[in-house]
């Protein structure tokens, strides 16, 4: 089965969010409701198929699941996060249906490059005309 | 990286500086406090932002005038005075050199220049949530400080006893607050709640920053009547005055712990995984950042608290025990 890739990454689950944090790079990652009860249970090493018993489990599952579940495991071996790994026994408990919001299971990586600009408002600009001179000190020039 | 043609963060900041001598003419509203055994100035547009952050400082306030390290400015203005209005409402970040330049989506900007060692907090006069209620000012604009300063500054509260101290991270509802406020009002060494100082090399040590203390309605009647508030600022929270009571301006670091509320009659310390324990700093520090991710910050803060040990701290429900207890823990296995 899977345990986390403990090389590269720390992994901590607190308040129903899950995050983890490659050390190597800095990157991190945060999952939603569903995927912070996943990932957890997958960190442990709970196989995805007793993982799976205990999501079919919620109400208003829908019928996909099983490939969601399986995407969302590549999605974190493509991330590194998981390695191969030993199984552990469980994985099939309930889950608390409140805690979960819907069936989307997702990872977001948060890296330093989305917060980059297409279009930079301070370096990009037409020196004649526009920036530096602010809007007020023009109208006061005309 | 700035290509042929450009115009340089300098140039904006100048322009800045024009402005504001021009928006706000004559002397500004300000004060000096030491920090980190810095002085620093802290200069405001309105005397209402003053007489705030002047309560948010209250225990750091210098008496005499002295030449300032660092220059702080904080104002009100329409930011679309400033930058394109379809960048106000976005989050982003330039960095050139010595300077940066961040914006918070909708809320203003902050800046730095370390050339000048000025540091710009422009809030965004329609911003409805506005920061000069909020209870801390601005901790990006203070991060950038420390980062030049090799300081880190961290999302946690530290407390400690006979001159050792701890590092309760923590997210909300973890009882982070109740517990450092636990420690405050049983005379404990108190460095901060929420954000802290850290020293980025060498001996490790938290440095104390605000000295107030934000908490809920429900916390305050559970851990005292009549304490020292200062303003609400949400509907549940409330900011309340350390300054009252006897702070320790820094303290040697030793463990992290990590604070969990049981219904139980004695508190309990416990082994806790210290991977765990810095992923919920780093990632609850990164976090407070105006949602810019920032990789670099995230790996110097899992890099300087590597190796610290931690634990898991179960709360009583009596807040006396539970500071009781972390005095003694403390001080006998740190």
């Amino acid at each position: 089965m899977y345990k986390l890739n403990e090389e590269k990454m720390f992994f901590d689950v607190a308040d129903g969010q899950a995050v983890v944090i490659n050390i190597v790079t800095g990157m991190y990652y945060g999952t939603n409701a569903l995927g912070s009860v996943v990932l957890e249970r997958l960190v442990k090493g709970n196989a995805p198929d007793e993982i799976e018993k205990a999501v079919k489990n919620l109400d208003s599952c829908p019928a996909d699941i099983h490939d969601r579940l399986a995407a969302f495991v590549d999605k974190l071996i493509d991330a590194e996060i998981l390695v191969t790994g030993e199984t552990v026994p469980g994985g099939s408990e309930p889950i608390d249906q409140c805690a979960v919001e819907d069936f989307e299971l997702t990872l977001d990586e948060f890296a330093e490059v989305q917060d980059l600009l297409l279009a930079d408002p301070i370096h990009d600009v037409d020196v004649e005309q526009g920036w530096p001179i602010f809007k007020e000190d023009e109208k006061e020039e005309e | 990286m700035m290509k042929e043609g450009q115009v340089p963060l300098s140039a904006f900041f100048s322009a800045v500086e024009r402005r504001l001598d021009k928006k706000f003419p004559g002397e500004w509203p300000s004060f000096q406090i030491e920090l980190c055994g810095r002085v620093v100035e802290m200069r405001f547009s309105t005397r209402i932002q003053a007489e705030k952050a002047s309560m948010e400082f209250q225990h750091k306030i210098l008496s005499d005038f002295k030449t300032p390290q660092a220059v702080f400015k904080f104002w009100i203005d329409d930011c679309t005075q400033y930058l394109p209005s379809e960048h106000i409402n976005a989050r982003w970040k330039i960095e050139e050199g010595n300077r940066c330049l961040w914006c918070s989506a909708g809320a203003g900007f902050i800046g730095a220049d370390l050339d000048r060692y000025t540091f710009y907090s422009c809030h965004h006069s329609e911003c409805k949530t506005h920061q000069v209620i909020a209870a801390h000012s601005d901790p990006p604009l203070f991060f950038q400080w420390g980062k030049s300063e090799d300081l880190l500054m961290l999302h946690g509260a530290v407390v400690g006893a006979e001159g050792r101290g701890i590092l309760i991270a923590g997210r909300g509802g973890a009882g982070k607050s109740t517990l450092s406020v636990s420690c405050l009002l049983a005379g404990m060494d108190f460095v901060g709640d929420d954000y802290i100082f850290l020293s980025a090399a060498g001996e490790m040590k938290a440095f104390s920053l605000f000295s107030v203390v934000c908490l809920s309605q429900d916390m305050i009647d559970a851990l005292r009547p009549n304490m020292p508030l200062l303003w609400q600022y949400r509907k549940n929270k409330w900011a309340m005055s350390a300054a009252k009571y006897e702070l320790a301006s820094e303290l040697p670091i030793r463990a992290i712990v990590v604070p969990a509320i049981a219904q139980t009659d004695k508190p309990e310390m416990r082994p806790f995984s210290s991977e765990r324990a810095i992923t919920r700093i780093a990632y609850s520090s990164v976090s407070q950042m105006l949602g810019i991710r920032d990789p670099k910050l995230m790996r110097a803060i899992i890099d300087r608290l590597t190796g610290l040990p931690a634990y898991e701290f179960l709360q009583c429900r009596d807040f006396q025990k539970n500071a009781e207890f972390l005095h003694a823990f403390i001080a006998k296995e740190l």
